[in-house]
């Protein structure tokens, strides 16, 4: 998925960090990964703690240089400050200076994107408007709450004419309220064509947001598709029946058998396929004269892919 | 449209404005210097000397060696926490996502860190050309060619301190520079044998912190000499290791990998 108007691209990036002395520990953090974020999209970076997410976030960023690899940032490497001139970030934690207000963060955060003086006032107005914070820009920040000290990061991260937004974490601090207006904001601004490149541990906040979503586990790419895509491959239909009494032959028991089969309420069993196994089930089910109560199709959720994706690894990780 | 540097340079300024121990030692300063003036004005008064100038001049700059300590311990803990202290608290990850490059962050905020320590040397300065006028005392350019090297003293140490922490943490900075410090001091101490002091001048030669041009700086300031050329010899010699210094600074922030804590 490389085209003409993807706003990062990524190709075969490794990140090795090499750490102690005199002896070098070497880690992977990276291997192999290559992906691109299209211009008016929400990409959903996500993984468990330690995939690598963050370290594809500081590579994009220029905070570290990958091992091997190319990144391009609006068509520049992230080493040069083009590739910045348009782009907000909001870190995990977002660490601010104390001493400054939260309209004084702004301006000064403003006047480092290259802002003229002339508009400033009205972008930090806009800015702190967005994030509800309107009231509150004349106070410290060293006096905010944890959720005002996100918000005002994310007003830091949106100010004036910024086309990619990187969030790592958003909405780790915040409470619902705030969750649901950061998630409307951030759909009205993909309309309004800015991209967004989140990472987040919430899975359903990303699922209701995504467009397209990259999987990392352990470094290396598990999953990188259309979040729809995604959701078709692993749908499945859901067949609920009855064994009628004192047929106990084989369709039951290997239906029964099976991993997802579950005796529900009623004496019913429910049992979950795969859209191109189904007639096979169906026609065990029948021949063992079950009563086929209903079939329905059942969408795949994100949090199944994930689990399903990074999971085997996860179970021999706590079992070692 | 302002630049980045400007940005950064008002950035750090605000910061260490803001920085308790930064003020502290400030008004530490004021008070050693306000001792330091008293004590060389009464002993200037009460000398039977001709030149009650040269001799507040002398107790000032050859007896304020605490007040000296004093700037030099301010510009080492300035230059290694400059971009250290920002890198543990996190702030420098909001100004480094803005189109801002890492030559532009060190330099604005060197120089934020260069105002303080300019400011501190400067209460010495002035109080010494107030004085010195007081006590009829000769405005010469050797005097304020001394000036300029005692200022840009303080300056070598703050970009020596800063560009050792531009690659290493703030301990390790200081570790290195105090390091250097020591080796510059005990290469020149004539009383020392010659196994020791040679050895350590090899290595002082590669230091920026050499005694000789301290040494033309005070025999301008006090009167022993009214050569130029040492003078500016010194000067020469020290903008240049600052110069240096910058630039090794500014390559080793930019190849230096931070990166949040997360």
């Amino acid at each position: 998925m490389t085209g003409g108007d993807d706003v990062v691209v990524v190709e075969r990036l490794e990140k090795i960090y090499r750490e102690g002395f005199p002896r070098r520990i070497e880690t992977a953090a990276l291997t192999d990964v290559s992906f691109s974020v299209p211009r008016g999209s929400i990409f959903g970076l996500l993984g468990p703690n330690g995939a690598g997410k963050s370290t594809t976030i500081h590579l994009l960023l220029g905070f570290i240089a990958p091992t091997s690899g190319t990144i391009r940032v609006f068509g520049q490497p992230p080493s040069s400050p083009l590739s910045r001139r348009s782009l907000g970030f909001l870190p995990e934690i977002f660490a601010f200076d104390r001493f400054a207000t939260g309209r004084g963060l702004l301006e000064r955060f403003d006047a480092l994107g290259g802002g003229d003086a002339a508009g400033r006032r009205e972008r930090v107005d806009e800015a702190l408007h967005l994030v509800g914070l309107a009231e509150h820009g004349g106070r410290k920040i060293g006096t905010y709450s944890k959720g005002m000290a996100q918000r005002i990061g994310l007003g830091q991260a949106l100010l004036g004419h910024v086309e990619l937004l990187i969030l790592d974490e958003p909405m780790s601090g915040m409470d619902p309220a705030n969750r649901r207006s950061v998630k409307q904001l951030l759909a009205a601004r993909r309309n309004h064509g800015l991209t967004t490149l989140l990472s987040s541990h919430i899975l359903s906040d990303v699922e209701e947001l995504a467009d397209h979503v990259v999987i990392l586990k352990r470094g290396m790419i598990a999953a990188n598709a259309a979040l729809s895509e995604l959701r078709r491959g692993t749908a499945a239909m859901r067949v609920v029946f009855g064994i009628v009494e004192g047929v106990t032959d084989a369709a039951s028991a290997a239906a029964l058998g099976s991993p997802s089969a579950a005796q529900g309420e009623a004496g019913f069993h429910a049992v979950s396929c795969a859209d191109d196994e189904l007639n096979v089930l169906l026609a065990k089910l029948v021949a063992a004269r079950a009563r086929i109560v209903s079939v329905n199709p059942v969408q795949g959720d994100l949090e199944s892919l994930f689990l399903e994706l990074t999971g085997p690894e996860r179970a021999a990780e706590a079992s070692a | 449209m302002t630049s980045p540097r400007a940005v950064i340079f008002r950035r750090h300024l605000a910061r260490l404005r803001s920085n308790r121990s930064v003020i502290i030692g400030l008004v530490f300063g004021v008070l050693i210097m306000a001792l330091l003036i008293g004590g060389s004005f009464i002993a200037a008064t009460q000398s039977h000397d001709p030149d009650r100038s040269l001799v507040f001049q002398y107790m000032l700059w050859k007896n304020g060696e605490l007040f000296s300590f004093l700037v030099v311990v301010f510009a080492i803990v300035l230059g290694s926490s400059l971009a250290n202290d920002d890198i543990k608290s996190g702030t420098i990850f909001g100004v480094l996502a803005r189109p801002v490059s890492r030559a532009d962050y060190f330099v604005g905020s060197l120089a934020g860190a260069a105002v303080f320590v300019v400011v501190l040397q400067l209460l010495r300065i002035v109080s010494s050309l107030v004085l010195s006028i007081v006590f009829d005392g000769k405005l010469t350019l050797a005097l304020f060619l001394g000036f300029v090297v005692v200022i840009l003293g303080d300056l070598l140490y703050l970009s020596m301190f800063a560009a050792i922490g531009a690659v290493t943490s703030n301990a390790v900075a200081v570790f290195l520079g105090l390091l250097a410090v020591l080796i510059t001091g005990l290469a020149f101490v004539p009383d020392f044998p010659a196994w020791v002091t040679y050895p350590l001048r090899a290595i002082a030669i590669f230091l920026p912190i050499m005694n000789e041009s301290a040494d033309a700086a005070y025999k301008a300031i006090v009167g022993e000499s009214r050569l130029i050329a040492p003078v500016l010899e010194a000067i020469a010699y020290r903008s240049c290791w600052i110069a240096v210094l910058c630039i090794l600074g500014v390559w080793g922030f930019s190849r230096r990998e931070i990166a949040p804590r997360t």
